[in-house]
């Protein structure tokens, strides 16, 4: 089942849901990871997704497409657990930052994919919501006008954000053994 | 920087085993009711704290009052003290009538847990936090110890210990207010919440 852009207003609450799952149930899960990294915490925060997002439909209206409402909610809802999880002595930084992230310069042995999504996951974890958002969305294949359709930010700081994101990505690909061309 | 690196992680990403969902739809209403529950229990829970700390407050009020009644020269003094006793023995009432009436709504919730018992608990909740029991809160409270103070400067008007004793009273007065509308707001939303959930029940 693949998700209506703009579904007309007689959907039901449950066949919106239904297609949601169809389409983003992994992508979901994804994202709970993306803000949190202990499994039990992370099934309370997808379980507080999923909940958000079924009641939310009520009020679905169509006038933005359901993958950007789903991700809106799913963002807020995620944002949220994070202020409210979070340890004191965390400091979330932002894109320009991620140079002085731990663990970025150790490049010693091979780095599998899993390896590669595990650290990708605590790199992201360290960003501020609207960052980790936006490196979310390009690592799920949103392009950069749905990126600022979704965060509501304009194309320009989009256009920015992509590139350091993707000049990370490209470090973080060459870090690892298996990647190294 | 070359876009298949950048497409490999992407790929890497997107193919990670999907989590699986915790909850199924027809689970999410239980789900709804349980956070409830769950708030309110820890209301609940709150508000036996606040009956202990209203206790231990008033335990550490009294022996003070009966060394400064000892210190008061005039009949006024007295008196303003005695209406700050008749405010802090009103709130500690409140306080411990509030807790038992909850406590026998969480036994109903136990004994036959529906939304309308929820929302009874959470309607009980904000009627404490805003409205008649608030200002019969504010008034037995903090006018007498504004009177109290006001005597004294009546007495000696360069006291500037009653001064400064004036301006907490009135700092608390309205830390009071702006905290217990903010409780009141955050079980409105509660009861909301369960209207809606109230409405979805098939």
């Amino acid at each position: 089942m693949t998700l209506p852009s703009t579904p007309p207003r007689t959907q039901s609450q449950d066949e919106l849901y239904d297609a949601t799952l169809a389409e983003l149930g992994g992508a979901l899960g994804r994202l709970a990871r993306s803000y949190e990294d202990d499994l039990d915490k992370r099934q309370d925060l997808l379980q507080d997704i999923h909940l958000a997002l079924w009641r939310s439909f009520l009020s679905f209206d169509g006038r933005c497409s359901l993958r950007t409402w789903v991700y809106r909610v799913a963002h807020n809802v995620a944002a949220s657990h994070v202020v409210r999880h979070r340890r004191l002595r965390t400091r979330l930084v932002g894109l320009e930052a991620i140079d002085m992230l731990p663990g970025d310069s150790d490049t010693e042995g091979s780095v599998d994919r899993q390896l590669m999504v595990e650290r990708l996951y605590t790199l992201i974890r360290r960003l501020r919501p609207l960052d980790r958002q936006i490196v979310f969305l390009y690592l799920e294949g949103s392009d950069a006008a749905a990126i600022g359709e979704i965060t509501g930010i304009t194309a320009v700081n989009v256009a920015t954000k992509i590139n350091r994101i993707k000049k990370l990505l490209a470090r973080l690909a060459r870090s690892g053994g298996s990647y190294d061309e | 920087m070359s876009e298949r690196e950048i497409d490999e992680v992407r790929a890497a990403w997107q193919e990670q085993p999907v989590m699986p969902i915790p909850v199924a739809r027809a689970q999410n209403l239980s789900i709804a009711v349980e956070q409830i529950d769950a708030r309110a229990r820890q209301a609940a829970g709150l508000l036996t704290r606040a009956r202990y700390a209203t206790i231990l407050g008033l335990a550490i009020y009294f022996p003070i009052a009966a060394w400064v009644v000892t210190t008061l020269d005039t009949g006024a003094e007295r008196f303003g003290l005695a209406l700050a006793t008749i405010g802090a023995l009103s709130l500690a009432f409140q306080v411990n009538v509030h807790v038992s009436r909850v406590r026998a709504d969480m036994a109903r919730v136990d004994a036959q847990p529906t939304l309308d018992a929820y929302l009874a608990l959470l309607e009980r909740h904000r009627a404490f936090f805003i409205g008649r029991q608030l200002w019969l809160r504010m008034l037995t409270l903090f006018p007498a110890l504004l009177i109290a103070f006001g005597i004294q400067l009546r007495e000696d008007p360069h006291d500037s210990a009653s001064v400064a004793g004036m301006g907490v009273v009135l700092i608390l007065a309205l830390a009071m207010y702006i905290q217990s509308h903010r409780q009141a707001r955050r079980v409105d939303e509660d009861i909301r919440e369960a209207r809606v959930l109230a409405a979805e029940m098939p």
